[in-house]
């Protein structure tokens, strides 16, 4: 739209430069071959004491006119082809145009103004929203008004240059009327073509920019209702958190003391010293939970992990399992060089720790063997029971958890229900993680 | 390399350029002149003076030629001028006729010599009689400077006035005195019950005018003033006069036979056809001389002076040079003293027309009985009249001189005829 608005502007602006130069020739022609005619028929006397001021040297007229005319083109088509960024410089071309302009139309004996409307269309063609351009504008307007021989020839004395066409007879002197009649009517016309399309354009332009806003508070209407839905699966992401908190610890926590506490009630008959000691356990484990819910409310962080590191984390919950429970957990641990970062570690007790608390819950577990060890540049979490297993593997709450937080750290869970149950979660180190020599290949 | 080429060039340029500005150019300055005498006299020395002012000035400013046109006739000088102006190649210093100059002045054709001739030292306005200097100028500015003058004296028969046996008039003299005389000359003298013997030949209301003091226009030309005493008792006057001849239009033949006592005579006229050879082939058989142009009271100015103006036009482009050159024509008193010797008419310098060398010249070719000598000279000058300078001054007179005419010529009533024709050049003067 905007290219061929353009072009046509161009092309219209072409066209008034054309139709400005034949009128300036004419015009020049006109004062040029009269004079040759006043003398060839001795006329010049009676036509002193027509005009009102001594002419210039025709010749001066006729060529100075042309090629003040072809200087103007010139500055309009070197401003045309560089858009000129510099709003000073713009201001000065428009300066210039204009001080050329009025050298022609003086040249011209103020006979023809309309070299101002083609310098008006060009100065509205470049500047278009500047301050400047607003005055300069209606500063050309005044000197259009002004550029008359009638109003100007007040003030500065010149050749009234209609008088040129008198000297000629009726007939030929009414054809050079028409012509030149013809000629000015038509660059009016050009005119107001180019103003009637520029200002189309800027309609069209405005009507452009309200569509772009209304397009752009669509989209920020979206972005709002996509922050609001952003918002609620936070929420939901928080919920299931605070969930899988309450599951690993609470849940955990709950668990053992079941066990014990069932243990207590098979004992308490036959052994009330014994029972007496697994109640202590029983009532440490809770402790600990409490220390637990706690410290998931505080930090939702292990508060092993934070007091022992990962090792002593793990073997702190593989203790209180055995404890709680006749389960015999055997530890691997080959990470002596690794340093994790806390969340990772996060995820590691996490899973040892849900792990071992399904093989108990639902494998029936006597046998636990938890292996941690790097291969390939990969962390490898092994933890194999002598439970029931399960031929097809039904993703409860805990193995949705597990995956979830294996995927946070790029890592991969498999598991394997056949033959007790396997647990193999894969993640890939990270840079600086391992600093040790003796890693095991 | 390309910079040593460019280094070359540009040093070239500059010489070029530095070598135009430094050398010393020929000033080529053009003036405009026409051919025979301004007063439609016979001429045969018409370039001497400009040749010989320009050698002399050629001599002083030894990098300008001075050029002219030859050949241009009087008649032909006005057009010639025009068109030269029209094509934009007018010369610096010009002729230029009376009929033109208030043109040309309004055209802004002519240069404005007033700050030349506030600046030149050398120059006193005072040098000039007023009212030659006056010609020169339109609404207050100098134009142009006079060149040579031409006052209009007062042609006597003096064997008819001896035959009626009238005394000369004196250069004193005024209108009641001279209408007295033609009273009296004009007769019947061989009794055939027909006037054969004239007053006045050729004594028109302008004349009249003049004489009688009175100002046709206001200074800028928007005004006329015809309705006033002064022109109708000029009227008057030509009617009166014309009353004596019974209607009978008095004829050159007659005036040449020596059957009119009076006409008015430009001093050109009289430098022509008062001494040897001319004076055999006109006025041959009757003596003659020229005294003042009466008026209507002693103190009054009463001659109208006609100058032949000199100016630059404003488009000159040695400006300076075209002043000294105006100067060395209009204001050199060798110049203006070979005017009496080439030429017909006198100079409008005070100090050339009162010198020694002048007066000889004229008592020279005068027969020496002649009235007309420098003082009287001088003291017309002094007393002539101008008339108001304006685009419209020559058309308007015209007009003035057509209906006025007809108004002597029918006799009519003047009043009520000049209030008419008062409105009608108001009129015309406002359009």
């Amino acid at each position: 739209m905007n290219k061929s608005y353009f072009r046509s502007l161009t092309s219209l602006r072409t066209f008034m430069i054309l139709l400005n130069l034949v009128i300036v020739i004419f015009n020049g022609t006109i004062v040029l071959l009269t004079t040759k005619y006043i003398v060839q028929n001795g006329l010049a006397r009676d036509f002193l004491d027509d005009i009102s001021y001594i002419p210039h040297h025709p010749l001066f007229v006729f060529l100075g006119s042309i090629t003040l005319f072809c200087i103007l083109s010139y500055i309009i088509y070197h401003r045309g082809e560089k858009i000129i960024e510099n709003k000073k410089m713009n201001i000065l071309y428009s300066g210039v145009e204009f001080i050329v302009c009025a050298m022609i139309i003086y040249l011209l004996y103020m006979g023809y103004n309309g070299v101002i409307l083609l310098v008006f269309c060009d100065c509205i063609y470049h500047l278009k929203d500047d301050k400047y351009s607003k005055w300069l504008l209606a500063a050309m307007v005044i000197v259009y008004l002004f550029a008359s021989y009638d109003v100007f020839s007040i003030v500065v004395p010149m050749t009234n240059v209609s008088q040129y066409m008198v000297v000629y007879d009726a007939s030929v002197r009414g054809m050079l009327m028409i012509a030149k009649n013809i000629l000015e009517t038509c660059n009016l016309l050009l005119f107001i073509v180019f103003i009637i399309v520029y200002i189309a354009e800027q309609m069209q332009e405005n009507e452009n920019i309200t569509k772009e806003l209304s397009m752009i508070y669509q989209v920020n209407k979206e972005l709002k209702d996509y922050a609001a839905i952003t918002e609620k699966i936070g929420e939901n992401n928080e919920r299931k958190r605070l969930a899988r908190e309450i599951h690993d610890t609470l849940g955990h926590a709950l668990t053992g003391i079941a066990a014990g506490v069932d243990a207590c009630i098979a004992m308490i008959d036959i052994n009330p010293s014994a029972t007496k000691q697994q109640l202590q356990v029983v009532s440490r484990v809770v402790r600990e939970g409490i220390g637990d819910v706690r410290n998931s409310l505080n930090k939702l962080r292990p508060g092993a992990l934070e007091k022992h590191g990962l090792k002593g984390a793990i073997e702190k919950m593989i203790e209180e399992f055995s404890n709680v429970s006749d389960l015999v957990i055997e530890l691997d641990y080959r990470l002596d060089h690794v340093d994790f970062e806390n969340t990772k570690e996060d995820i590691l007790f996490r899973i040892i720790q849900e792990s071992i608390t399904n093989a108990l819950r639902h494998g029936g577990a006597t046998h636990i063997d938890v292996s941690l060890y790097l291969e390939d540049n990969m962390l490898y979490l092994k933890i194999k029971d002598n439970g029931i297993g399960c031929d097809d593997i039904h993703y409860g709450f805990g193995l949705k958890q597990m995956k979830e937080r294996v995927a946070i750290v790029n890592g991969n869970v498999e598991y394997d229900g056949h033959n007790g149950f396997l647990t193999v979660v894969k993640i890939p180190m990270q840079r600086g993680e391992n600093y040790g020599k003796s890693v095991d290949c | 390399m390309m910079n040593k080429k460019h280094l070359i060039i540009l040093i070239l340029v500059i010489g070029c350029v530095l070598t135009l500005v430094c050398w010393p150019q020929t000033i080529v300055l053009r003036i405009g002149i026409f051919a025979g005498s301004n007063w439609d006299v016979p001429s045969g020395d018409c370039y001497v003076i400009i040749d010989q002012s320009i050698e002399r000035f050629e001599k002083e400013h030894p990098n300008v030629k001075v050029e002219y046109e030859s050949g241009i006739l009087k008649e032909d000088y006005s057009q010639w001028l025009s068109e030269q102006y029209l094509k934009g190649n007018e010369p610096d210093i010009f002729m230029i006729l009376s009929e033109d100059f208030n043109t040309l002045s309004y055209l802004g054709a002519l240069k404005n010599l007033n700050q030349f001739i506030q600046e030149d030292q050398s120059f006193d306005t005072q040098q000039y009689y007023k009212s030659a200097l006056q010609a020169g100028k339109y609404q207050d500015k100098q134009y142009a400077l006079p060149y040579e003058s031409n006052p209009t004296l007062m042609f006597v028969n003096k064997t008819l006035l001896q035959k009626e046996g009238i005394s000369m008039p004196k250069n004193h003299w005024t209108l009641d005195d001279f209408y007295k005389i033609c009273q009296k000359v004009t007769k019947d003298s061989n009794h055939d019950g027909v006037i054969d013997q004239y007053g006045c030949y050729n004594f028109n209301w302008l004349d009249s005018l003049y004489s009688h003091g009175a100002r046709l226009f206001n200074e800028t030309g928007t005004e006329c003033y015809v309705n006033q005493s002064s022109v109708k008792d000029s009227i008057s006057f030509i009617q009166k006069l014309n009353e004596l001849n019974q209607g009978h239009n008095i004829t050159s033949h007659e005036f040449d036979q020596g059957q009119v006592a009076f006409s008015p005579m430009p001093f050109s006229q009289y430098r022509t056809y008062k001494p040897y050879p001319w004076r055999v082939k006109k006025y041959s058989n009757f003596e003659w001389d020229c005294v003042k142009m009466p008026s209507l009271s002693l103190t009054q100015n009463s001659t109208q002076v006609s100058s032949l103006l000199m100016g630059m036009s404003a488009r000159s482009h040695h400006t300076q040079i075209a002043w000294e050159f105006l100067k060395m024509l209009s204001y050199d008193e060798q110049t203006q003293k070979q005017l009496f010797q080439y030429s017909q008419g006198i100079s409008s310098l005070k100090s050339v027309t009162q010198s020694k060398e002048a007066l000889l010249l004229l008592n020279d070719e005068s027969l020496g009985d002649s009235q007309v000598d420098m003082s009287l000279l001088n003291e017309v000058m002094e007393n002539t009249v101008n008339h108001s300078q304006f685009k419209k001054y020559e058309s308007t007179l015209n007009l003035l001189n057509t209906s006025i005419q007809q108004i002597i010529q029918n006799d009519e009533e003047v009043d009520i005829s000049l209030i008419t024709l008062q409105k009608e050049i108001n009129q015309y003067l406002k359009e």
